[in-house]
């Protein structure tokens, strides 16, 4: 270092600091040019439209640009049931995936052992056919001459004698859809806890119940909350279970975005509806993470 | 809590005939040993000696193959880690990451609803590790021996009947494990608690422990107060894993003055005490620690000493206390001597001929058979695994 002059030093130096601390952000172009294009600018088009008034009479005379804050009054007054059935249905959907996921999730990472590998292939094989496929899939096997059915309503557990076309099928539809993504996070936070600290537990009097309840699940609580989020928010705005699965009293409110959008086009109704939906989202995520707590978690 | 301790009489824990094998491989072998209550007892070997399966056995976490764990008269054996009236202390803490230190060391008072006083007999635990102001840190907040005090909390706040340690110490710096050493000793001392101690680091057992057991290969190699075992080797591998030695091969003569018996190694006779051994005649193991030899000009003080060997100085190294020397012996064998540095004088050189001198009352004698090499393979293994 001291065999190289000062002045050239800093004349080499100078430069290539320059390019180093630059290269971050050089990096960063490429994704905020694409939230710029396909989130941003989006998001704002949205939020004009669900401001606008119709030009004329009628639907085919278009829109103008607008402050009609009453499409978001009209769009609740009429809608909130259904926003209300989306909440439930999307939240009993995550519910059942998360009875159904830790379970498998808690066994894939602690006594996995050497078919780990393979069950987790598994757990995202139904990701090689495509939602729709999967989806029609359902409506086959929750026919009402299915098997399924059939010996269900022999055990007299159907209600309504009947899966298909009922919000259990929907709930179902949308729990074995978005099963995969609650798994996924749950078995990699569980499979990150030192068992180690299982034993520890054992050691100071807690049975496996105890150490499940005081250990294994706070610590896999990072999972969960990850979890049930992925899960959730697909949930709360899909439509494909809904309108496939489910009769026309089933509909959930993205079956109602989707026909204002395309077949009423009704835009700023449609648009007023996407982000009442969208803060609806926001102000769950944001209650339950901080009931949740995760920062407060390793 | 030193009023519970002498309320319920602490038992003695008894391992009999003991085997731990996973498939063809035996991790401990037919292990059988008594561990007296109240004591601080060191398992002492090399990694992969079986030492730690066995304190997991004990721990009952790990199951055995054969044998039986006995708490005073009752067998313990199949029953569940949480069962056991004994804690561990583990080698990476395993402190609860989602719970403040409090929580950590309340964990098994709570989980055995024992919560009188509860918060009292915590802060009091957290006294005695001397870190009551960081009861509601969280365990990453603090650095690695505060972990291991607050691990060592949460194992004794409980008064177990037996604290298992394994490698405490390890994942500490030398400076820090010195004073952990004593803190434990103290600790132990204060609660009465039968200690089982897991180490491969000889002179952490030897600071601590009442009673040492050497473990090689599943086996115990030799059993004894510390200053016991060093002084009176039984087998090769404990005279050069605990310490060093110096080990000569021999055939015994027949009798010599002062109780002795004269013993040929290579074309010279050396002696040994007839008290060391039960052997008179035939192959004889014996050796003698490099402290307990001196060097000396040649001839020069042959008459103070009933034993010497005129060698070759390989290597002096100056420590300050001590001068360590390499000499070589007329058949080939290099001999290790510690020499206290009492008085200022000059260096051996390399290259030199000077006597090695010892006296017979400190040989000691190994069990017929021993290997003179055994345990050799240890020797400057680093001290942290």
């Amino acid at each position: 270092m001291q065999l190289i002059p000062t002045s050239s030093k800093a004349i080499f130096t100078q430069p290539l600091r320059n390019g180093r601390s630059l290269t971050p952000y050089l990096l960063l172009i490429p994704g905020l040019a694409w939230l710029g294009v396909f989130f941003v600018i989006p998001f704002f088009s949205l939020l004009v439209t669900s401001l606008m008034k119709p030009a004329g009479s009628s639907v085919l005379d278009g829109y103008v640009n607008a402050l009609e804050i009453s499409n978001y009054m009209l769009a609740l007054q009429t809608y909130w049931p259904v926003f209300a059935k989306s909440l439930l249905y999307a939240a009993s959907a995550t519910l059942l995936a998360l009875v159904i996921g830790y379970p498998l999730a808690y066994h894939i990472a602690l006594r996995g052992g050497r078919w780990r590998n393979l069950m987790l292939v598994l757990v995202i094989a139904p990701f090689f056919a495509s939602y729709l496929i999967r989806t029609y899939a359902w409506k086959t096997i929750l026919a009402d001459e299915s098997f399924i059915t059939s010996a269900l309503n022999f055990l007299n557990l159907l209600p309504q004698d009947r899966i298909l076309n009922t919000p259990l099928a929907v709930i179902a539809g949308i729990s074995y859809n978005f099963l995969p993504f609650m798994i996924l996070p749950l078995y990699a936070s569980i499979e990150r806890i030192d068992p180690r600290l299982l034993e520890a537990s054992k050691d100071l009097y807690a049975d496996s119940n105890e150490t499940f309840r005081k250990v294994t699940l706070p610590l896999s609580m990072p999972g969960v909350v990850s979890g049930t989020l992925l899960t959730f928010i697909p949930a709360m705005g899909d439509f494909i279970n809904a309108s496939l699965l489910g009769s026309a009293k089933d509909k959930m409110i993205g079956n109602v975005i989707q026909s204002q959008f395309v077949i009423v086009r009704d835009y700023p109704r449609a648009s007023a509806l996407s982000f009442i939906l969208m803060t609806l989202i926001l102000l769950i995520v944001f209650f339950y993470i901080r009931r949740a707590g995760t920062e407060d978690l390793v | 809590m030193t009023a519970a301790k002498t309320a319920r009489d602490v038992q003695d824990l008894h391992l009999v005939n003991l085997t731990k094998s996973y498939f063809e491989n035996v991790a401990v072998d037919n292990l059988s040993l008594t561990i007296e209550a109240g004591k601080f007892f060191a398992l002492l070997g090399p990694s992969g000696c079986g030492k730690t399966t066995t304190l997991r056995m004990v721990a009952g976490l790990e199951e055995p193959t054969s044998g039986n764990i006995k708490l005073g008269p009752r067998d313990i054996t199949n029953l569940r880690p949480y069962e056991r009236q004994i804690n561990t202390v583990f080698q990476s803490y395993a402190l609860f990451p989602h719970m403040d230190i409090y929580e950590n060391v309340a964990f098994g008072l709570r989980r055995r609803k024992d919560t009188t006083d509860l918060d009292q007999r915590v802060h009091d635990m957290l006294k005695l590790v001397e870190l009551d102001e960081l009861a509601r840190r969280k365990p990453s907040q603090l650095s690695g021996g505060q972990q291991q005090r607050i691990a060592l909390a949460r194992a004794i706040i409980n008064s177990p009947d037996v604290l298992l340690l394994d490698e405490p110490l390890g994942a500490l710096d030398l400076k820090l494990r010195r004073q952990m050493q004593i803190e434990l000793k103290r600790i132990q001392l204060e609660t009465g608690i039968t200690f089982v101690h897991v180490t491969h680091d000889q002179e952490e057992a030897m600071t601590m422990a009442d009673t040492i057991a050497v473990m090689n290969a599943g086996r115990i190699e030799q059993m004894g107060a510390p200053a016991e075992i060093y002084e009176r080797p039984r087998t090769a591998f404990v005279a050069n894993f605990l310490g060093q030695s110096n080990l000569f091969e021999g055939e015994i003569q027949g009798p010599a003055e002062n109780d002795c018996l004269a013993v040929k190694v290579a074309d010279q006779t050396y002696r040994i005490p007839k008290t060391a051994t039960a052997q008179t005649s035939g192959r004889v193991v014996f050796g003698v620690r490099p402290e307990k030899m001196t060097t000396e000009d040649v001839d020069k003080r042959r008459g103070e000493y009933d034993n010497f060997i005129e060698g070759v100085v390989l290597d002096a190294s100056f420590t300050g206390v001590s001068v360590q020397y390499l000499v070589e012996t007329p058949w080939g064998q290099e001999l290790t001597i510690f020499e206290r540095n009492v008085d200022v004088r000059e260096l051996g050189r390399r290259g030199e001929k000077v006597d090695v001198l010892w006296r017979s009352k400190n040989v000691f004698v190994l069990d017929p058979g021993s290997d003179i090499n055994d345990g050799l393979q240890y020797l400057g293994e680093p001290v942290v695994e």
